[in-house]
């Protein structure tokens, strides 16, 4: 189970809540680390861990919200769940927009939170995976000469290769010989794939004239 | 002329005896004039004789009509002596009329013709000697002292003027005549009388005497009544309203002001007694104003509701003055009144306004009270529940490890009995709940609670230092209430010096007699008061410091009200913040 090697980070102010949750979050399966304030948190780096976090939101210095705001601005990617003693609307929905995973009131329900944290992990993985495909499809654009690149944008827009030739000035048996070497590079089989590669990573099509 | 000019000035001024009298003695002195003239040419005896008498009656109409001119002129002459003086002349009269050669002579003998320089001749009488002409000299020396008194008054009052010129020609005159006129009686000399020109002398000085007054006081008038427009003006359009009364209680005088906010009008008021003007309640505040106006010390301040005409009531706040005639009597007074009812109405709006808010701030307390106590509640709830199906997944495991289920019921437990806490200390705020009562000694209470907490303050280094008046009265009040008061402030003062170096910290508790009770103050070296903490340091919930709950200083001061006592914080005089409250003593609170 993927989920038993996550690392669960609990922080809040009040020890008996860090205690009681941490002994849930073992029982269940997970790593526990806790944390009695948003700088203690931060002053470890925890960018690179497969888990989630559990933030109270009214802590003394620093609150929830500030140190999601931190998080969002130092690149941790670890998902956050926010614990409320009561439901304050705006306050949630700011958490929300800044991707929070969910906002749990307490005194709260194990299976709210195995369930929120479930969720959190697996759009963890997600986002993780997409972002790794996202790194693959860079390196291989790295191998592409500059002309096989003008080629590729020019096929993402859907344009005929007499098109492409008349556009760049060559020949059309040139850009059928570009074409299959992007493809090849590319690792796709189709355009519809490569196309879905360049979306992924941002590259953006040319239309010849 | 000049009797017609004072007739005209007398019609003016009808008022004036002066000017009456003043016609009257230049009429007298213009007929003696004439009837000596007829003297100086008379042949006859029997006719000389005749207008001797007549010229003696003008004479006498004219000394007695000055002499009451002075009186009434100068203001400072004799009545008595006038009286006298009109008497004797009075008798001269008669005397006059009884003899046939007039009360000058008993007999006349013959009539001389003396002839002057220039070829002109008077007539002059000899005869014997009236034994009664006595009794006009006398009378002549009487006026003389008369006038000499009442000038020499009136001068020492400061009338000058009018003292000098009444007085100097009157004695200039009345000397040169009454010395002169005798004479030639006497046939001393042998002039004619000239009687008539110290008369006509004594007239005109008069009558410039008299007329440069008629200037004056039309001078004054005119000043009077340039003073009088601008009190009539200020009277008309003052916001105030003025109402006039009389030593009687009769309304004589409102303003327009008053005719405005009252209702009524001038005629219809006017002549009404004062009292109709408040309505029933204020009657008696109205009359005592009044009767202290009527004895001349008026209240200077004195508030009374105006009874308008159409039955409102208007809050006024009035002075009154009194005024006095020239005796120096109250003739009247006036009331001054401010409307205050529009001001009165909008206090009491700011007061209910305020009311309004001190609601809401409450209503707004008891949410915070809510939100707060949810907070505080939850903490435990959480942990509890947490433990709890935390010991459930590790006994669903089999086999569990014991001793970390113990541990999770410890904490269960410990949870439990804080979120208990919380609701105990909630239910001491809001309880309104009966305090068992008892007389005890404050100092000692004080003691126990010190030497509950011991071993706290020690392992904080909090030197204690306990200054209690050794004739501390004993206090009726819940011990323990107080002693829970104590505990909370003592613990305050050891929080408030966290901060503080380890060799300064001190708590000072002070217990002293304050009035009919007792009064404590403790005392610490931290950090003082905030001035924005000072108003709001008894609202409950209202905490500085991170875990507390803001609700022991609320309880305190709920315990202290409730025992009829006051709780107060200021900044100590050594630094460090000083709490004080107090109670009444046990001998006050049973009595």
């Amino acid at each position: 189970m993927t989920e038993s090697q996550a690392t669960v980070f609990v922080v809040d102010d009040d020890e008996s809540v860090r205690k009681g949750l941490a002994r849930l979050l073992r029982a269940s399966g997970y790593a526990v680390k806790t944390f009695a304030s948003a700088e203690d948190y931060l002053s470890h780096d925890n960018v690179h861990e497969v888990g989630s976090i559990i933030l109270d939101l009214s802590m003394p210095g620093l609150d929830g919200i500030d140190l999601q705001r931190r998080l969002i601005e130092r690149g941790d990617d670890l998902p956050v769940i926010f614990l409320s003693g009561h439901a304050d609307v705006p306050t949630s929905v700011k958490a929300m927009k800044r991707g929070a995973v969910d906002f749990l009131t307490k005194p709260l329900d194990e299976e709210a939170l195995l369930d929120a944290l479930h969720r959190a992990l697996s759009r963890q993985r997600r986002e993780r995976a997409e972002r790794r495909e996202q790194e693959t499809v860079r390196d291989l654009l790295h191998i592409l000469t500059p002309r096989e690149y003008e080629v590729m944008r020019c096929v993402i827009s859907g344009a005929r290769n007499k098109q492409i030739a008349a556009h760049l000035g060559i020949a059309e048996k040139t850009v059928k010989v570009h074409r299959t070497r992007v493809m090849q590079k590319m690792r796709v089989r189709s355009v519809a794939e490569l196309v879905q590669a360049c979306i992924a990573a941002g590259v953006s099509p040319v239309a010849p004239d | 002329m000049l009797g017609l000019m004072h007739l005209l000035l007398w019609l003016n001024d009808r008022r004036s005896v002066s000017y009456a009298l003043s016609v009257l003695m230049s009429f007298a002195a213009a007929t003696v004039a004439l009837v000596e003239l007829s003297l100086l040419n008379t042949l006859s005896v029997p006719e000389y004789s005749r207008l001797l008498q007549w010229q003696n009656l003008w004479v006498c109409v004219l000394l007695v009509s000055m002499v009451w001119l002075v009186y009434a002129h100068l203001g400072t002459a004799r009545r008595w002596l006038a009286a006298t003086i009109t008497a004797m002349w009075s008798l001269t009269l008669v005397v006059n009329f009884a003899y046939p050669a007039s009360v000058v002579f008993s007999e006349i003998s013959e009539l001389r013709r003396i002839s002057t320089f220039r070829d002109e001749s008077f007539t002059l009488a000899i005869g014997i000697a009236n034994p009664w002409k006595l009794l006009p000299d006398l009378a002549t020396v009487v006026i003389l002292l008369y006038v000499i008194d009442a000038a020499n008054r009136s001068w020492r009052r400061g009338a000058r003027r009018p003292a000098g010129l009444f007085g100097g020609s009157v004695v200039l005159f009345m000397v040169l005549a009454g010395i002169h006129a005798p004479l030639v009686d006497a046939g001393v000399v042998a002039t004619p009388y000239m009687v008539s020109f110290a008369f006509l002398a004594i007239v005109l000085a008069m009558s410039y005497e008299l007329v440069s007054d008629a200037v004056r006081v039309s001078r004054y008038a005119r000043q009077i009544e340039a003073n009088e427009r601008r009190w009539r003006s200020l009277l008309q359009k003052v916001q105030l309203a003025i109402v006039g009364v009389t030593p009687g209680g009769e309304i004589d005088y409102v303003n327009p002001f008053f005719e405005r906010i009252s209702g009524y009008g001038a005629n219809d008021i006017l002549g009404r007694p004062a009292t109709a003007l408040a309505p029933p309640a204020d009657l008696q505040k109205l009359e005592r104003a009044l009767q202290q106006a009527g004895q001349g010390d008026p209240e200077p301040h004195s508030e009374w509701t105006l009874l308008c005409a159409n039955g409102e009531q208007r809050k006024m706040v009035w002075s009154s003055v009194s005024l006095f005639d020239g005796e120096g009597a109250v003739s009247g007074f006036l009331g001054i009144g401010e409307d205050v009812t529009e001001r009165l109405r909008s206090r009491a709006e700011l007061q209910r306004t305020q009311r309004e808010i001190e609601r809401l701030r409450r209503v707004g307390a008891l949410g915070e009270l809510a939100s707060a106590l949810a907070h505080e509640l939850n903490q435990p709830l959480t942990a509890i529940l947490s433990n709890a199906q935390a010991a459930r997944r590790f006994m669903a495991g089999g086999d569990p490890d014991l001793g970390e289920l113990r541990e999770i019921i410890d904490d269960i437990i410990r949870d439990d009995k804080r979120a208990g806490e919380v609701i105990h200390s909630m239910r001491a705020m809001v309880r309104k709940g009966e305090i068992d009562r008892e007389s005890f000694a404050v100092d000692a209470a004080i003691e126990e609670v010190i030497s509950m907490l011991g071993s706290e303050l020690d392992g904080q280094g909090i030197t204690i230092i306990l200054d209690f008046d050794p004739a501390l009265p004993e206090v009726q009040a819940g011990r323990v209430e107080i002693q829970q008061v104590m505990m909370n402030l003592v613990l305050n003062a050891a929080n408030a010096m966290t901060q503080t170096p380890a060799g300064q910290r001190e708590i000072k508790i002070a217990a002293c007699g304050d009035g009919d009770g007792v009064r404590v103050t403790v005392h610490d070296t931290g950090r003082g008061l905030e001035p924005e903490e000072q108003g709001r340091l008894f609202d409950p919930f209202f905490t500085t410091r991170p875990e507390g709950l803001g609700m022991g200083l609320a309880i305190c001061r709920r315990i202290i009200d409730s025992h009829g006592g006051r709780i107060w914080a200021r900044d100590g005089k050594r630094g460090g913040a000083a709490f004080s409250f107090t109670l009444p003593a046990a001998k006050a609170a049973a009595a």
